[in-house]
């Protein structure tokens, strides 16, 4: 591939007072050159009004790019740098970086992208691609024309935690707040500490005894000097933004101030009622199995175990995920202790990884016998008998039952969606916490600083608990260990004057960031800078026009659409 | 903003937003969808095909989606052809209709009210009603057409001052609806009768300029 | 940042322990190379792209893949003319920055460090040895990674699923799982992803070509992740994703070089053969190559597996105080689940670190 470098076409079209507007033309190696005449886009920029300055990059992002960028600003005075690239996600922390080298403020840069917009949507239609490439460049230069300085918003972050939740993912993550050196206050609403693991039996693969385990964790958090617990008490408001939530909580008028918040509710097993003759005694869920073994001794000597008892139907689709190795673990156990038959009923065994598949095969080697059903032909419940239709048999199997266990799925706490209105922080389609992003940021809220962990989050074993409790910790001592947080100027000002105080922008704003104070003219609204996000729901919204959006003003977007309609020669 | 866009001369506006509980901004997409629902009301009562507007949700890992809803909604358009022209509607008349329609979406009332709905439908009103999706269809409908009634009719009176018959062959409101109508504007100060022609009154923009916000 | 570069030893040391790095040789210049490809053009040094997974040849200098970090050249001396004869030269001639160096030499690097994370991922079970299936002799079977590669626009056929055998266009794709998982002559556990995996790369098939079909022999279908038997759904009712229940029992070759599949379907209760275009093995993933050396050498316990063992009560926490593990070299999980490890390992590994500073600090 050759390396073409135009020469910038100089400073022949400055025209007085107005902005001086470089654009910069990324061929992204051959990712967009490829498909477009870059010369032709580049000659077309330079046409464009208050350019003064073009040039065509080989890698704009790369060094060489990056030192020829900021050469040009010194060199031709530029107050405005356009780069006709990719995707902001990537490079556009470079680019900004490059005009604040070169002593232009990072926010009179305008990135428009030429690649996953146009080159790689187009790479059958060169002119077509060539001529889409001209237009975005148009707008991305008018509004570059209306672009303001900016400085980022600096905001003190208070070093104490809030953890919602005193299970195993809250306590675990308490304490490891607490071995940073934050202080912690955790809250239960519950008269104990411990959570739903606290009722359980033994604990796989340890063998340790739960309520041993959960006990040991509960008293050196209760000792622990830097930990505050509050028992029999629940979130009832929050207000205020990371770095400083004040939190209401409803054991009296004390109000708790912190940096962080990490959630930590947990779920609870589904109550199966009026399912599968639930009765608690012949027809009992895997939670009254446990109590069962705590209790140790049972004469029954027929036990059947029954999966996705209520999971992976319509209505509530999902897997639980820990119920096959729940049962699993309790058959072993079950064949050991009691000298049972035991039968597991299931539609898909999900024994993922080593540790589940290994104890998989150990259950199969124990003897525990196990029967694929399907959705469509469910186990029939007789009162001596289960009847399966088997599917690798292709008939169906009598099963003597004296005891049937249903493995019911995790469901959400019911007061996840109350609490997740308080938090303004979203819940998914079941009433699961919802993350910033499942993959790549599964602990993580999209709001900052509130964080989440364990079966509040999704169902997960014991294992998967303490490690997102323990990663939760991580992710919020990020924050707690600054001192400070950086965010991004691209917030909602409000004009004083015209506002009312109506408080319609107050109710509307997702993030909690706008507040009314009163002033000697009456009530005004204004924005929490460190709070907002930007989304541009109070401007849209105010009646009086009251609220601009920084970086994404009427007047920027509006020459944005107005050259979109300006007509190529 | 998406006004602006057919005012300078766009055929059709998509609006991608992300699907129903996935938006970034939390629920920006819902209201959002509120408004493009407004807008859609606007345009009908304009007499503009309300399919130039469209709106599909999507998620960011979709893009097989999003190129098949664009490429649909090209094709829609271009079948559809210019702006006015499927309609029926002179390129003045146009001119009059979208900025009776840009004007009445950055009014004041439409903005409170479509602010408020989200409102009411969470939390009630002020007496603690809760209002049905039929109902709050209906409140947004009334005020819609009374809203763009009256900002179309202010647009015609600012090219020239006319009676309340050419008014109504003019915006196909039936006159007695219109003479409410102009009757509210002189109450507001907007509108007042310029001079008697014959047996009809002549109606004009207010002198004193002062506008409708 | 360390790339190209491998631990060779650890001992310990007060407050922390010290590491022996080797650095491996790449004979071109970090500081200097900015990866602008002149060198590529004239070198005539051939070798297996590794990242392609074999499926096309790279030049003896390259670029490990595109948009890697650091962005830099790296001469490959298996490949190399000039560091095996000492003739060609021709990168050096044709980059203008001078950064190609043959005589650079690999750099042993002493480093002290608090603690140490392990993070070394994983690597795919060769399927060879399972001959009934026929990988390495039938042209159109190929791994899931393979797979990966060649429905990649930045692979060697630009994302278009020509198979190996005529480059002609993969409407019918059969999928195998577990080969070599949940396997006790191989690897007896569940590897985990590949059933989502199966179904992603399914219905990636289908978004590049609306004719596409594909079938997926299954056991158990493992998708417990969040929104993952959505996605099971929806692949089989948006993206004709057809799943089997049954264990494949061998593939065959057709004169065309098609793949035909015997599979005995357990919902059926009947042994049937199926023609396909190309065959996918979901290969197990395993430890990475290294990982039991890489245990040994930093004295932390292992499965006979390879993988990293770690606390119950403490998952990030290896038997060694200090040294923390994360992601897949503990066993086989999911982006999200390495993820919030990986945030969990950091954690513990600050802990550990502040708590030596402290205890440093007040001996002092």
């Amino acid at each position: 591939m050759s390396k073409r470098k135009k020469k910038g076409s100089g400073d022949s079209r400055a025209s007085g007072d107005g902005p001086r507007i470089g654009v910069f033309v990324c061929n992204c190696g051959t990712n967009i050159a490829g498909f477009m005449d870059t010369e032709d886009v580049a000659g077309y920029s330079a046409t464009l009004p208050n350019v003064v300055f073009v040039r065509e990059n080989l890698y704009s992002c790369s060094e060489a790019g990056v030192n020829d960028i900021k050469q040009a600003i010194i060199d031709n005075k530029l107050d405005r740098v356009v780069v006709a690239a990719c995707t902001p996600r990537t490079h556009e922390p470079t680019f900004r970086a490059a005009c604040k080298d070169a002593g232009l403020n990072p926010y009179h840069f305008e990135f428009v992208n030429i690649r996953e917009h146009c080159s790689w949507v187009h790479k059958e239609d060169r002119d077509l691609a060539t001529l889409k490439a001209r237009d975005l460049i148009r707008m991305g230069v008018a509004r570059s024309a209306y672009l303001e300085p900016m400085e980022p918003i600096i905001g003190n972050v208070v070093e104490r935690a809030l953890v919602v939740g005193g299970g195993i993912s809250g306590m675990t993550a308490a304490l490891e707040l607490a071995a940073r050196g934050f202080e912690v206050v955790l809250i239960e609403r519950q008269k104990h500490l411990g959570g739903l693991v606290k009722s359980l039996y033994e604990i796989y693969p340890w063998g340790e005894k739960a309520a041993d385990y959960i006990n040991g964790l509960a008293s050196r958090v209760e000792r622990n000097s830097k930990i505050r617990v509050l028992k029999a008490c629940e979130v009832t408001d929050v207000r205020g933004y990371v770095g400083k939530y004040e939190v209401t909580v409803s054991s009296g008028d004390e109000t708790v101030v912190a940096g962080i918040i990490v959630v930590a509710t947990g779920a609870r097993p589904l109550l199966p009622e009026g399912m599968f003759g639930h009765d608690s005694r012949r027809v009992i869920t895997m939670l009254e199995l446990e109590a069962m073994l705590l209790r140790s001794r049972s004469r029954r000597k027929k036990v059947v175990l029954m999966g996705c008892a209520g999971a992976r139907i319509p209505g509530r689709f999902y897997c639980s995920r820990i119920c096959c190795m729940t049962a699993i673990k309790n058959a072993i156990i079950m064949r050991k202790k009691w000298k049972a038959d035991v039968t597991v009923l299931y539609r898909d065994l999900m024994c993922y990884g080593v540790q589940n598949e290994t104890m998989l095969v150990d259950a199969k080697k124990a003897g525990v016998r196990f029967i694929n059903y399907s959705l469509e032909n469910p186990p029939v419940i007789e009162k001596d008998t289960v009847t399966v239709s088997s599917e690798i048999l292709g008939r169906d199997l009598k099963v003597p039952v004296d005891l049937l266990v249903l493995s019911t799925p995790l469901v959400p706490q019911d007061t996840n969606v109350a609490l997740s209105k308080i938090l303004k922080v979203p819940v998914d389609e079941y009433g699961f916490f919802l993350e910033a992003h499942v993959k790549l940021r599964p602990l993580d809220f999209a709001t900052d600083g509130i964080f989440v962990c364990g079966t509040a989050r999704w169902p997960a074993s014991i294992r998967e608990c303490l490690e997102q409790a323990i990663g939760a910790a991580s992710r919020a001592s990020t924050y707690l260990a600054r001192g400070e947080v950086e965010v991004e100027p691209i917030v909602s000002v409000i004009d004083e004057e015209e506002c009312r105080g109506c408080g319609l922008c107050v109710a509307l704003c997702p993030y909690g960031a706008i507040e009314l104070i009163d002033t000697e003219k009456g009530k005004k609204a204004r924005t929490i800078d460190v709070a907002c996000k930007g989304c541009g729901t109070c401007g849209a919204t105010c009646y009086r026009h009251a609220i601009r959006m920084k970086h994404y003003s009427d007047e920027q977007l509006g020459a944005q659409i107005r050259a979109a309609f300006v007509k190529d020669p | 903003m998406v006004m602006d866009a057919f005012i300078e001369g766009s055929d059709g506006v998509f609006v991608g937003a992300c699907k129903r509980g996935e938006c970034h901004y939390s629920s920006g997409n819902l209201y959002a969808e509120g408004k493009m629902d407004l807008t859609r009301r606007l345009m009908r009562l304009a007499g503009i095909n309300a399919g130039r507007l469209g709106m599909r949700m999507m998620s960011s890992a979709e893009g097989n989606k999003f190129t098949e809803f664009a490429t649909a909604f090209q094709a829609e358009i271009t079948e559809l052809g210019p702006l006015g022209r499927s309609e029926g509607i002179s390129k003045e008349d146009l001119a009059i209709k979208l900025e009776a329609c840009r004007r009445a979406l950055a009014g004041r009332k439409l903005r409170w009210v479509v602010g408020k709905v989200v409102e009411f439908k969470e939390k009630g009103n002020l007496y603690g009603e809760v209002f049905t999706e039929h109902e709050i269809g209906r409140l947004l409908e009334e005020t819609a057409m009374d809203e763009y009634r009256l900002r179309e009719i202010l647009e015609r009176l600012k090219v020239k001052p006319q009676s309340v018959k050419t008014l109504a062959s003019e915006t196909g409101t039936p006159a007695k609806v219109l003479l409410r109508q102009m009757a509210d504007l002189r109450k507001m100060g907007l509108a007042d009768i310029q001079e008697l022609d014959g047996d009809s009154a002549v109606w004009a923009l207010a002198g004193n300029g002062k506008t409708y916000e | 940042m360390l790339a190209y570069s491998e631990v060779e030893g650890l001992s310990r040391k007060s407050g922390g322990f010290t590491l022996k790095v080797r650095r491996k040789a790449r004979y071109v210049d970090e500081e200097i190379c900015n990866a602008c490809g002149d060198c590529l053009e004239k070198c005539p040094g051939r070798a297996k792209d590794t990242f392609d997974m074999g499926l096309r040849q790279r030049k003896a200098i390259y670029l490990y893949f595109s948009q890697g970090i650091p962005a830099v050249m790296t001469i490959d001396p298996e490949a190399c003319i000039y560091l095996k004869k000492g003739k060609c030269g021709v990168c050096k001639k044709r980059c203008d920055k001078g950064a190609i160096d043959f005589e650079m030499k690999d750099e042993i690097l002493s480093l002290d460090v608090g603690s140490v994370i392990i993070a070394t991922g994983l690597d795919i079970f060769e399927p060879g040895d399972l001959t009934y299936y026929g990988y390495g002799k039938i042209k159109n079977v190929i791994t899931g990674l393979q797979y990966e590669r060649l429905i990649n626009a930045t692979g060697p056929t630009g994302g278009h699923l020509y198979r190996p055998s005529d480059q002609k266009l993969a409407k019918t794709v059969a999928y195998v799982q577990c080969v070599g998982s949940r396997d006790l002559n191989y690897c007896s556990y569940c590897s985990s992803v590949c059933c989502m995996c199966s179904i992603k790369d399914a219905m990636l098939a289908r978004e590049h070509d609306p004719e596409s079909v594909s079938y997926i022999f299954h056991t158990d279908l493992r998708n417990v992740g969040k929104g993952f038997q959505k996605y099971e759904k929806r692949a089989a009712e948006e993206y004709g994703v057809q799943y089997v229940r049954g264990r494949v029992a061998e593939i065959g070759e057709d004169d065309e070089g098609n793949p035909i599949v015997l599979y005995e379907d357990t919902r059926q209760r009947k042994v049937e053969s199926l023609k396909v275009e190309m065959v996918v093995l979901a290969t197990a993933a395993t430890a990475s190559r290294g990982s039991r050396e890489l245990a040994k050498m930093l004295r932390v316990k292992a499965d006979k597996y390879g993988f990293i063992t770690t606390r119950n009560d403490q998952p990030a926490d290896t038997n060694v105080k200090g040294i923390f593990a994360c992601g897949f070299c503990k066993g086989p999980c999911d982006i999200p689940e390495a993820v919030s490890q990986s945030s969990a390992a950091a954690q513990r590994a600050a802990s550990h670190v502040l708590r030596s500073v402290g205890a440093g600090a007040s001996k002092a």
